[in-house]
């Protein structure tokens, strides 16, 4: 400590000073300097070089000033509160003299502009660092646990065909990719007009779609077009993302408990949420390959579409909002990307192309186990 | 540097005891500061996954405590972020047992996990009435008011066990015994609370709360939650009521609540209104809106004088129980 000196950098402001040891109310007087604080107390005047500063606590009116010997300064001088950030001794806040609404205009912007990124680029990132690390055990568990959930939510059980049209159907596309894994391909007896594929290669057809299908292009697009999901592991990566989706959601708002939630119940997550448009582009890509491997017409897939979208085929614009391209759209890819389909023996015979169409033969062939 | 700075307390004497005094508390903070600071936090917790949650949380208690102020001084909060870190870690592993242990076990055996959440929904009970009481002894172990640290003494065991058995009881007593729990829980821990010198009690008389607890519940319950607009602030009138603050020279004074039940329906239409119209970002100005309210009704009067309060040894603890409580949801952001 010095001797009374009077610092020229700023004027005296009346503080508040404890020492730790007494609750006694003690008035003072600090000074602000860029290198030294000093405080009169009693009538004796201390100077704190800026090293000897333990802690600043700032708040909207109120700064609470921390020196050695457990002794605090407490003041609601705006003077002071202004020398301190003056001669930085507490760090430039960003915006910190805004206006309350200008700061909470720019924060919100900040934040949203933040989740918009994470969710749009951050999330497809994730996936992709952590795709690899998916264990096929865990693929398959959750494949299984997707499927009991659609039999006992529709009260429909699926039946795995060991034999048959559609499992021939499927190895004819399997032996042009034998990366593909194990695929199981199981029926639902239910009048929709759909298919669809789980992690684990499961892909399950309704007997409704079968029962619209007009030619064997149609049939093969339709199987590729899933098989398609399987090869990019667009469940999985729907997984995903849904779990960094919740855990970037849950870290906002202190509760990550929905990120082991969706896990548990991937069942309904897989089968009730959509593709995006991206996979759905890219399996349509997967199954035009495989339409003109197999030397058939690859707008079979786009063309069984057509017929089952029928009036509710949404157009471009909408289909900017939906999780599947346009029709229109599915049409000129499968034609602009392989041109020049040519025609080739028929892949099968008709009595094996009756046989799908009749749900009594289709059955006959099922196996119960899976 | 010298330590003369501080000139020492005056002597207190017969001649100088105190008078009486009033002490109101206020508090200063505006939901706008505290959206600030809720909005950066996210934003720093959204970039760095979730690590900036230890200074986040310790940016949302220095702003509640710097900003509640009685006797012409703030209250400070001297945790640290390392502190809360380190809590953090210990809790981590009861978290995702607790929390995430019986579900992922459903995708292994669906039994098991069914046996495995009935024994962690009691050890859950059990374990929430120790988070109860640990996080309100680290956070009064980390409060200070003009440097005089706040305590919290008792034997975390023994408050646990009996909370435990009374919470038991009012299980299975169709919330005959729930009075008891309630009133166990305040009276343990203000009966145990210090402030430096100072020591504060709990003077209220459970059979005579018990049925303004009971039928308070049942109503509650019955009119579907309408009761609650009376029973709510005569449980805080209660609670506060009979806490009484005492010093090492015997100076008392005693705390006191008028909340109505008219004011307390306002306060809520208000922040319900306040939080659906703005979608939930209205919900720091509800958060500030209640501590205003309460402590615009809290008064202290008696002989008691803040400014002979003392700083006395103390024991340590540390912010696990503050985080299993969180956890846990045992609520009390004041600690009151």
């Amino acid at each position: 400590m010095s001797a009374a000196i009077s610092p020229s950098e700023s004027s005296g402001a009346p503080v508040q000073v404890f020492d730790g040891e007494s609750a006694t109310l003690r008035a003072g007087e600090l000074r602000v300097a860029a290198d030294s604080l000093w405080v009169t107390c009693a009538g004796v005047s201390t100077r704190f070089a800026r090293l000897e500063v333990l802690g600043i606590e700032l708040q909207r009116g109120y700064a609470r000033i921390a020196l050695p010997e457990r002794v605090v300064l407490e003041t609601t001088d705006a003077n002071v509160l202004r020398a301190l950030g003056d001669y930085g001794y507490v760090p430039t806040v960003p915006f910190a003299r805004s206006p309350v609404w200008v700061r909470l205009l720019i924060w919100t912007a900040a934040l949203g502009l933040l989740m918009a990124g994470l969710f749009t680029y951050g999330t497809q990132a994730a996936v992709a660092l952590t795709l690899p690390f998916f264990p096929p055990e865990l693929e398959q568990k959750i494949g299984e646990s997707a499927l009991e959930w659609f039999e006992q939510n529709h009260e429909a059980p699926v039946t795995n065909l060991r034999e048959g049209v559609l499992r021939s159907s499927i190895e004819r596309i399997e032996a042009l990719h034998p990366d593909l894994g194990p695929v199981t391909v199981l029926v639902s007896d239910l009048p929709v007009e759909n298919a669809f594929a789980l992690p684990g290669g499961y892909i399950v057809v309704f007997q409704g779609i079968l029962d619209v299908m007009q030619d064997e292009d149609e049939l093969f697009g339709l199987l590729a077009h899933e098989l398609g999901h399987i090869q990019h592991r667009h469940g999985t990566k729907r997984l995903l993302r849904s779990a960094w989706l919740a855990f970037v959601t849950g870290v906002l708002i202190g509760d990550v408990t929905a990120v082991s939630t969706l896990l548990i119940d991937s069942g309904s997550t897989l089968v009730t949420l959509a593709h995006d448009r991206d996979e759905e582009r890219e399996a349509d890509r997967f199954a035009a390959e495989v339409l003109q491997s197999l030397g058939r017409d690859t707008a079979g897939l786009a063309r069984l579409l057509d017929r089952i979208s029928g009036d509710f085929d949404m157009g471009e614009w909408a289909a900017w909002l939906s999780s599947h391209p346009s029709t229109d759209e599915r049409m000129r890819n499968a034609a602009a990307f392989l041109p020049g389909a040519a025609a080739s023996p028929p892949l099968l015979t008709p009595e094996e192309w009756l046989s799908l169409k009749s749900a009594d033969a289709c059955l006959c062939s099922r196996a119960d186990d899976r | 540097m010298e330590t003369t700075l501080v000139a020492p307390a005056p002597e207190v004497t017969p001649e100088t005891a105190p008078a009486p005094k009033d002490y109101q508390p206020v508090f200063h903070g505006t939901g706008g500061d505290l959206l600030s600071i809720k909005l950066t936090n996210a934003i720093l917790m959204v970039l760095t996954l979730g690590v900036y949650f230890p200074w986040a949380r310790l940016r949302n208690y220095r702003f509640l405590w710097s900003n509640t102020e009685i006797g012409g001084s703030r209250f400070r909060f001297t945790g640290t972020a390392r502190e809360i870190f380190s809590g953090f870690v210990k809790v981590a592993a009861f978290i995702l047992l607790f929390l995430y242990g019986p579900q992922l076990l459903t995708l292994v055996s669906p039994v098991g996990a069914a046996v495995a959440s009935v024994i962690l929904y009691v050890l859950g009970a059990w374990l929430y009435q120790f988070a109860y009481f640990a996080s309100r002894r680290y956070r009064y172990s980390r409060t200070t008011l003009r440097e005089i640290r706040f305590h919290l003494d008792g034997s975390a065991k023994e408050f646990t066990n009996q909370a435990f058995a009374y919470l038991l009881g009012a299980a299975f007593s169709f919330y005959y015994l729930l009075p008891r729990y309630l009133h166990y829980r305040w009276e343990y821990v203000f009966n145990n609370l210090r402030f430096g010198n100072v020591r504060f009690s709990f003077d209220g008389d459970r059979n005579a709360f018990w049925p303004l607890g009971f039928w308070g519940q049942w109503l509650t319950l019955l009119t579907l939650g309408i009761y609650s607009f009376w029973y709510a602030p005569r449980v805080f009138n209660y609670w506060v009521g009979h806490v009484v603050a005492t010093d090492g020279e015997g100076n008392t004074s005693r705390f006191s609540a008028d909340v109505q039940p008219g004011d307390f329906f306002r306060l809520k239409l208000g922040n319900f209104f306040l939080i659906a119209l703005t979608l939930g970002l209205g919900a720091p100005w509800a958060m500030v809106r209640n501590l205003r309210f309460y402590l615009s009704h809290i008064r202290l009067h008696g002989t008691l004088d803040i400014d002979r309060a003392i700083q006395i040894a103390l024991q340590d603890s540390s912010a696990g129980g503050d985080l299993l409580g969180d956890q846990l949801d045992v609520g009390g952001d004041l600690a009151i």
